[in-house]
């Protein structure tokens, strides 16, 4: 910002950066409490809504980084979509599920520790160099940058074949799903042909 | 905002992918509105048709194009290696068509079954000829899924299930690593294009540029299941329906094989010495594993099985030379292989079909006389496995070790050689069970023997006459793999 901006400017700028950084406590406690409710809750009916929680305050940080498509599909794709059919899945199933630690540690929660301390450790190293201003380039967001319109223009034009192959690959992967969910139980009852 | 505009799409470069990929949504379709008995015969003929049609298309594609281009704002690239690898791809599909025609399981499922197995050849025919990481990795994904379901198609079969779910599974784990390997290299270059990642790796963070090759070149053996990726391979190939493990075989090595080629050479020239070393390595490690694995099988499906891993050892290994001449011999060697490969499963599937079970070398006892003429093929093709002629793969062998001992590694040439020999006993194996053994107990099915099955004895004799083909018009076929490949930058020149 100029030095010689006046000074209802910059005290408009300072007050949005304290919006600004109200939102991310808010949004980034959000994402914690709720990732941990996640994997807490020993009903998964809470489970699945604190995902949804967890993907909501995720899209909000995203807003934050001018990610707004990222945001919207965050929230269209993954809380919309997603986590509904997780939903489904678990009325289908009945709402059976062991709390975590149910049968003391096993391997697999030993593994699950272990992979989250290393990626926590990765990202207070990522924190850590970027602090120290060790971090070899920065990038270089222009205004447009991860806008709806951008995107699209990328999807329609270098990206065409790979953005309609893409749906090629989800309509085979609908086609084996309803081939391989539909065929069982009708089969068992009916017998052979 | 900057003005749009749209790529050019030039639709007759696409033709080979769209041809397979339309005929799939035809038979989809149509077949929903058929009487399930005619929904079969409907669907191999559209498959068939498109497969042949697919097939000319690329075969045109290759007379024209001499230099090679990219297309639809350059995800692809249209060369003579991608339409060779087409022609491989849909002359597979289509031979398969003709094994599948009579395969029971699957019950009404006939239409998806055609469909995917169009769908699949399209996806490897868009694969083959990525140009940039993105296409490389949704192509994979794309043949993959419908390979992951024609595996588990049989949902009856509870091995076929199992098989399927396993494949799923590894598969994924594979095309996981080949996504963060890609991802990696694009961190270090900024680029997805093949060419422009090329031109970016000298002043990339070398680290992340051979992590990134390492973790690709690991999910495409997972495809072309080299040994140590290839713990799959067996269960699936044996669980999987008999036409389906004979496509898997040789059309997914095919296309796994030419992208490993296309993408070391062309992505990762500066790399060379470090890739030509690592294939080495796998070479070793997958004829040592394959063929010592297949000594000790009884179910001829799972001996196939490790024996495919073993061959995509001796393909890797004319990668690894890393000269022209090698890639010549690997375009070579794959004609040959698939022919003899969909053959022999063929075989087996005509089998299988008799016993209403598992093929097991036991089993086979006294098909040679029962059958001559699919017991002769099988002995053909136990002949071509081993590299003896008049099968191509005797010369496949040859240019392959060639192009290894060009290259100055006279060792690997010789462990080629040493697997080779080991693996006789058990190819040997198949033609003693069918010609030199007397059946003991014979389990005849209810209702006495199927019916001759027209469809699937032409697909051998079509497979008979490319593997005897490939060896008497090695000539003129060389020439083909040689324009194939002509445009590739070989390290070792």
């Amino acid at each position: 910002m100029p030095l010689e901006a006046p000074v209802e400017v910059m005290l408009a700028a300072s007050a949005g950066n304290v919006l600004v950084w109200v939102v991310w406590v808010v949004a980034a406690l959000a994402l914690l409490s709720s990732g941990i409710a996640v994997v807490l809750f020993t009903n998964p009916f809470y489970s699945a809504l604190s995902l949804i929680g967890n993907l909501a305050s995720l899209a909000v940080l995203y807003l934050l980084l001018s990610g707004e498509f990222v945001a919207g599909a965050q929230v269209i794709v993954y809380a919309g979509a997603i986590v509904i059919m997780f939903v489904f899945v678990l009325a289908y199933l009945g709402g059976r599920a062991d709390a975590p630690w149910a049968g003391g540690p096993t391997l697999q929660a030993a593994a699950a520790v272990v992979a989250a301390a290393a990626i926590a450790l990765e990202v207070i190293v990522v924190i850590a160099l970027a602090a120290g201003d060790q971090l070899s380039d920065t990038a270089e967001v222009t205004g447009a940058f991860g806008s709806p319109a951008e995107i699209g223009d990328l999807f329609l034009s270098d990206h065409l074949l790979a953005f309609e192959a893409t749906s090629i690959v989800l309509l085979v992967a609908a086609v084996g799903g309803v081939i391989l969910g539909s065929a069982m139980p009708q089969r068992s009852k009916a017998g052979a042909d | 905002m900057n003005e749009f505009t749209a790529p050019s799409i030039d639709w007759s470069a696409l033709s080979p992918v769209l041809v397979s990929l339309g005929g799939a949504v035809v038979v989809l379709l149509v077949s929903l509105f058929l009487p399930v008995r005619i929904r079969r015969g409907f669907g191999a003929v559209v498959a068939s048709v498109c497969f042949l049609a697919a097939g000319a298309a690329a075969i045109a594609l290759f007379a024209a194009d001499e230099t090679g281009r990219g297309i639809v704002a350059d995800a692809l690239r249209r060369d003579r290696l991608a339409e060779l690898a087409e022609i491989f791809v849909m002359g597979a599909g289509l031979l398969t068509v003709g094994v599948s025609f009579r395969e029971r399981g699957g019950g009404d499922r006939a239409g998806e079954y055609y469909a995917l197995l169009l769908t699949a050849a399209s996806g490897m025919a868009f694969f083959v000829s990525a140009s940039n990481l993105m296409t490389l990795f949704l192509g994979l994904e794309w043949f993959s899924i419908c390979l992951y379901v024609l595996t588990a198609i049989a949902v009856e079969r509870l091995s076929g299930l199992e098989a399927g779910l396993k494949y799923l599974i590894v598969g994924s784990f594979g095309s996981a690593v080949l996504l963060f390997g890609s991802a990696l290299v694009y961190g270090a270059t900024g680029a997805i294009g093949f060419e422009q990642i090329a031109a970016g790796t000298d002043d990339a963070e070398r680290l992340f540029v051979v992590a990134g090759l390492a973790m690709i070149l690991v999910g495409l053996a997972f495809k072309a299941s080299a040994a140590p990726f290839h713990m799959w391979t067996p269960d699936v190939y044996e669980g999987a329906p008999t036409p389906i493990t004979g496509f898997m075989s040789a059309a997914t090595k095919v296309a796994a094989l030419v992208v490993t080629l296309r993408v070391l050479v062309t992505v990762f020239p500066s790399e060379a010495e470090l890739w030509t070393v690592a294939l080495a390595v796998i070479v070793c490690i997958s004829l040592a594993w394959g063929n010592l694995a297949a000594l000790v099988q009884t179910n001829v499906k799972r001996m196939l099985a490790y024996s495919s891993i073993s061959h995509a050892g001796f393909l890797l290994m004319a990668i690894a030379a890393g000269n022209a001449l090698g890639g010549r011999a690997l375009l070579y060697y794959l004609i040959a292989y698939s022919a003899v490969s969909v053959g022999s499963f063929a075989v087996v599937a005509i089998r299988e079909r008799e016993l209403a079970g598992p093929v097991t070398l036991a089993s086979l006892a006294g098909f040679g006389w029962e059958r001559p003429f699919l017991g002769t093929s099988m002995a053909l093709f136990m002949f071509g496995f081993i590299g003896l002629p008049p099968a191509g793969i005797f010369l496949g062998k040859f240019y392959v070790f060639s192009a290894v001992i060009d290259r100055g590694w006279t060792w690997l040439a010789i462990v080629g050689v040493v697997a080779t020999v080991v693996s006789v006993y058990y190819y040997a194996g198949v033609i003693r069970a069918m010609f030199m053994q007397r059946r003991e107990l014979a389990v005849v099915a209810a209702g006495g023997s199927p019916p001759t099955d027209r469809a699937l004895v032409a697909a051998v004799a079509v497979a008979v006459v490319v593997t005897i083909g490939s060896f008497v018009a090695a000539d003129p076929l060389l020439e083909i793999a040689r324009d194939a490949v002509a445009l590739l930058p070989f390290p070792e020149g």
